[in-house]
Order: structure tokens, then sequence, then C-alpha cells
């Protein structure tokens, strides 16, 4: 079959490679039809995720249908359409069983590596390196879905695939960010990244509630689709000026009551802070660049929620402690639980009230992956969402 | 400060001592080479011994408190305390079932019962000859713990307990496994120690999985592109590591 491969920093390429079997009992064979490029696979193709391998078949968000189902599956047949979850779980295990399904006990193979750095190991991850379990991903013709009456949802024949592709990941993750930060009536969210992800977030929010969603971004074409699809409340270009001041300016100098980074590892902002931290991850003196995390504490109201749900890998420099601490904040993180979110969101795609297929800015053969991947990461020619038609 | 502080110093500044004249000792030995640089390489090795050996062999206060073992200072040990869902003596039979151990004890490829506590353990990693060990249970209490000592091969000498008591989680329960090994060469007694202690955690880790969702998690078998040839190689000493696949029905109390 096709996939594609990551073969180094800034090296992808289209290979032909053997086609996934039955390893496990629990395991399903699914076809893909629709797969697409996540902000996160970025820092795989910036090479600041480790444990990647030359080789390694890349992505995690995709649907398509089920093509063989191991003895033990009991919930799907073949034939069946569905979206699957790009965090891979038991389902058995006590964080499976109280919905934290991204923090599984029994999926990754490689937990050792985790526990080295982390301490503890999560779930493991379709595509996203072998810390993560080392699973291949789904920029494939066909994928192995572990556990896959966990992770397989069948999509009601009045969804599209382009609606349901999202409920795989882009659409739990920021609908899990929105959740993370415990929405009152009147609350003002702060969104920082207008990516898809973050446009899902700040729908999200609405519809867990808030009052006013302010986006924050630099690209003209993701704000006007935070303003103009999302109904963001107000728009920020932190190009144009200090995130800090604008949102104290909009919030009556409350600052928002909760702000959600959909960024991650490799934030960008203006300033000599941005050089600091730009140097010292080139150098590997530090993982991530933590300038949204900075930004959050720094503008966020006393009392408020961070909700952290963009990839950070390991670890930062200069962290704001003092602030974070004396402003009483509550800071809430973790890779999304897809498991949890993945019916009630298939149910609101279903009645109309989310839709993200509109962040679909590139459709594509998978041949063309490489060239779209490069153009998300350059957000040249207003790319927003590449999706690859299997 | 009192004579005894001044006279003694801390362990942590003797460790640290002797790692840097560990370092710096293998260093020069290297530039020198010669008997001048073996003498120096062999003291450096000593000292890096002295320095870094309580480390890889894990933290004293995590041990058992077995008089064998502080007897018997060759032996290097492992151990790794994990929590599965279940009560302690259902897990404790699933272990005590010696037939079920092929299916999360790496690089055991059979079990064969020649008593109530005596059975023939097969090994192999890879492509190598098997190797038979016999494996006698020394202690045995139903839902509390279970010892064993193995016997009959000069390449694997040891022993090992695990123990079960409930967690305090509710329906859980704490395994804790000890394995205690003599390495056929004392100088490998540090690298004994790390992987016996990875072997330890990984088999502790295969049986909640085998347990708590009737497999064990694989990517042995699943499709890559073009690796490098580092990759390639590494990935084939490693292969024994990743679990076979089970290609199966579940085996374990979930399934």
């Amino acid at each position: 079959m096709k996939a594609l491969c990551w073969n180094g920093t800034n090296r992808l390429s289209v290979e032909q490679v053997a086609d996934p079997s039955i390893l496990n009992p629990k395991d399903a064979i699914v076809r893909v039809k629709l797969s697409t490029a996540c902000g996160s696979d970025l820092h795989l193709l910036n090479g600041f995720i480790s444990t990647m391998e030359k080789g390694d078949i890349i992505g995690h968000e995709f649907m398509g249908e089920i093509i063989d189902v191991g003895p033990d599956v009991k919930r799907l047949r073949r034939g069946d359409r569905v979206v699957v979850v790009s965090v891979i779980a038991c389902g058995s295990c006590n964080y499976c069983e109280t919905d934290q399904w991204s923090l599984c006990d029994n999926t990754n193979p490689n937990a050792w590596m985790l526990e080295k750095t982390f301490g503890h190991s999560g779930a493991g991850i379709f595509g996203y390196s072998h810390g993560f379990g080392g699973y291949a991903g789904c920029h494939a013709e066909y994928v192995r879905v572990p556990f896959a009456d966990n992770g397989c949802f069948v999509i009601p024949d009045s969804i599209p695939d382009e609606k349901a592709l999202f409920v795989s990941d882009a659409m739990p993750t920021g609908f899990m960010a929105a959740d993370l930060c415990n929405i009152q009536p009147d609350d003002t969210v702060a969104v920082w990244g207008c990516g898809a992800v973050g446009q899902m977030a700040i729908r999200a929010a609405y519809l867990l509630g808030a009052k006013r969603v302010i986006a924050i971004d630099r690209i003209k074409e993701r704000l006007v689709m935070a303003k103009e699809n999302s109904g963001a409340w107000h728009v920020f270009n932190y190009d144009a000026g200090d995130v800090y001041e604008g949102l104290q300016e909009m919030t009556g100098g409350r600052g928002p009551d909760a702000c959600i980074d959909v960024v991650g590892m490799e934030a960008h902002s203006n300033g000599i802070d941005y050089l600091y931290d730009k140097s010292k991850q080139f150098a590997r003196m530090e993982n991530d660049r933590p300038a949204v995390l900075r930004q959050m504490i720094r503008s966020c109201r006393k009392g408020g929620t961070l909700s952290v749900i963009g990839v950070y890998s390991g670890f930062v420099d200069k962290f704001p402690m003092g602030p974070l601490m004396n402003k009483a904040l509550q800071l809430r993180t973790g890779q999304m639980h897809g498991q949890k979110y993945a019916p009630r969101l298939l149910e609101y795609v279903a009645n109309g009230k989310l839709d993200l297929s509109d962040t679909i800015t590139h459709r594509v053969s998978l041949d063309e992956a490489p060239e779209a991947y490069q153009n998300f990461k350059t957000k040249n020619d207003g790319c927003i969402r590449p999706v690859f038609r299997v | 400060m009192n004579d005894n502080m001044r006279e003694t110093p801390s362990p942590e500044l003797k460790r640290l001592l002797y790692s840097v004249g560990g370092i710096a000792l293998t260093a020069y030995a290297f530039r020198r080479r010669g008997v001048v640089g073996i003498a120096c390489g062999a003291a450096g090795a000593h000292f890096l011994r002295q320095g870094f050996g309580q480390i890889r062999q894990g933290n004293p206060q995590k041990r058992t408190e077995s008089p064998a073992i502080a007897a018997s200072p060759a032996k290097v040990v492992g151990d790794s305390t994990i929590t599965v869902k279940g009560n302690p003596h259902e897990i404790y039979a699933f272990w005590r079932n010696v037939k079920n151990a092929p299916h999360f004890v790496s690089f055991v490829t059979s079990v064969r019962e020649m008593s109530p506590n005596v059975s023939l353990w097969k090994f192999q990693y890879g492509n190598r000859p098997a190797l038979e060990v016999i494996s006698e249970i020394t202690q045995d209490t139903p839902g509390e713990l279970i010892g064993w000592n193995l016997v009959g091969s000069p390449l694997v000498k040891g022993e090992g307990i695990v123990r079960f008591g409930p967690a305090s989680l509710n329906g859980y329960t704490e395994v804790r496994l000890e394995q205690w090994v003599t390495p056929v060469l004392p100088v490998l007694r540090s690298i004994s120690s790390m992987l016996l202690n990875r072997h330890v955690a990984q088999n502790l880790r295969n049986f909640k999985q085998l347990f708590e969702t009737g497999e064990i998690a694989t990517t042995r078998g699943q499709p890559s592109g073009k690796r490098s040839v580092f990759v390639e190689t590494a990935h084939k000493i490693m292969a024994p590591l990743n679990r076979e696949p089970a290609r199966q029905k579940s085996v374990g109390a979930s399934a």
C-alpha cells in the first residue's frame, strides 16, 4: 500500500509499504477514505519530537471503512463507516473507566520511554513517535486499529465523510480545551491559535455557555474565519499589538476568565523572548517555546483558568511560576480524551450544531501529501487544513 | 558541626567524588593507552562503579529485606510495583498458573509443569538456542505471595518473589515483583542490574495489560517505510523485547 513516511526533519515521502494485518484479537483494519494533517504533526516535521525513526508512517486523524476485524472485536463489522479517535485506549484500565482515555495504562508498547522523562506513560497515539507507542499512522491506504471497539465510532448515514473526519482529533481536542475551562454564563474566553482546533475551541466555548470569545493569531485568513465562521466576539492580531494590553482593554482591565492555548511548543511571539526561546530550542537547550503560556499567565484574570491543549514535549524555560501562584490561576491540560467526546460530537454534527469542514482549504491525494504538509507548515495559499483523499 | 560529621563525608559527596574521579581517570586512560592507560582505566572503572553503582542498582530503600541478598552482594536486584485491576486472590491465581507465564514473561516460550511446585521454563532470545531452566516454588501463600528459585542452569541463577496486596484504589491490587540474579561475570553487574530492572518492569506491564485487557500492546509486524541501517539493526536487537503478536484469542482475565 501507499503511505506517507517521515524520513527526517522536513523530509516526507510517499512510499510503498506492506499492508497492515491483525496482530492482536481486538484489532481492526480500516481502509482510510480521508485523513488530514494536524498542527501537532508539524512538531514531528520540524524535528522537535524525539523517538521518531526514519520510515515511520505519520498521521493520526482519519476516517474510513472497516475491512477486517479480530476475533474479539464485538461492536464493529466489515463495511462499517467509522471515524477513528487518534488516541488508542484499552477501555479496561482505571483511567479509561474514569473517562481519562488518553491516560490509558495499557496501550503504549514503549511505555518505558515516556516513563524515563515523564515519570508515567500515557496512551499510544497513531503515527506520533515511538515514545507514544510507535504505532503506524493513518496517512496510508490501510491502518491497523488496536482496541477497535473503543477507538472506532460508526458514523450515522446523515453525516458526510468530511464532516465526520474531524471527530477523530480536531473536534475533541478543541472541545476538551473549552471543557477544561469550566465555563460559566458570563465568561470571556481567550483562545490562542486559530487553526482548526482553535476554531473548534471557539465554537465549543460558545456551545458550553461563554458570553464572549476572543481569538488570537497573526494569520489573516484564520482571524477572518474566527470572526465570520466561529463567531469570535473580537479577534486580535498579535503582530499589530501587545496581547496583554489588548486583552486588558477588551475586558475592562480584568483579563479573560479563561485562556486556551491551542498553539503549544512552537509558539511565535514578538520581542526578545521569542529570539531567546528560538535560540534555546534550536540548540536543544529547551524542548518547547512557552510564549503563549507566559502570555496567558500574565493576561488571565485573577483566579482564572488556563487550558493547555497545544502539544508540549518536555521542558520549558523562564516559566512564570510566581504569577501563576500569586494570581491563584488554575492550570488544566492533557492530551484529548477522544473516546469520551466522540459520541457527543457526532450528535452535534448530526444535528448541525457543530461543523468543522469549513476549515478544509485544500483537498489533495495522498501522493501530494508532502507538498501539502509544506504548504500547511508555511501557511501559504491560505492553508488551514489539507485533507488527503486516499 | 560535630567531629563525626567532619570526619565522614556524606554518601552523596563520596559518590560525587568517585564519579568525577572515575570519569577523569577513564578519559585519561583513553588518551594515554599502554600499560599506564590500562591501569588508569581499571582504576577509573572501579571509581565509576563506586560512584554510579548504587544509583544503577535502584533505591536501597525499596529493596527487600531478604537475608539472602544481604549475605550475597554479588547478586543484582530488579524490582518494580504496578497496580492491577482485580482482587489479590484472582491476580495471585492468574500468576500462579505457570501456563500463563509465556504470555507475559519476556523471552519465555513455554513452561511445562513437572510437579505442583516444579516447572521447566524454556527461554529464547530471537533465533538464539533455547535455554531451559527449572523453577522451584519455595514460598506460596494464596492471595499474598509466590517465591521461587531458578536452578539447573549454570547461566541463569536467580530467585524471585511476587507479592500481592490491596491497593489504595478500591478494587485494585498492588503487585510487587522482585528478582535477583547472579551474573556470570561480576563485571557485568551494573549492566545486569539495569537490564534486570527493565525486564522486571516490562514483565509487570505485560502482566497488567494481559490481565486487564486480555492482550499485550504491540507494534511488532506492522508496516513501515524504508528504515536506515542503524534503525534496522536496533529493531532486530530490540525485537524480542516487543511482544510477539498474539494473533489468537485473548488470554487475560478480562477476556
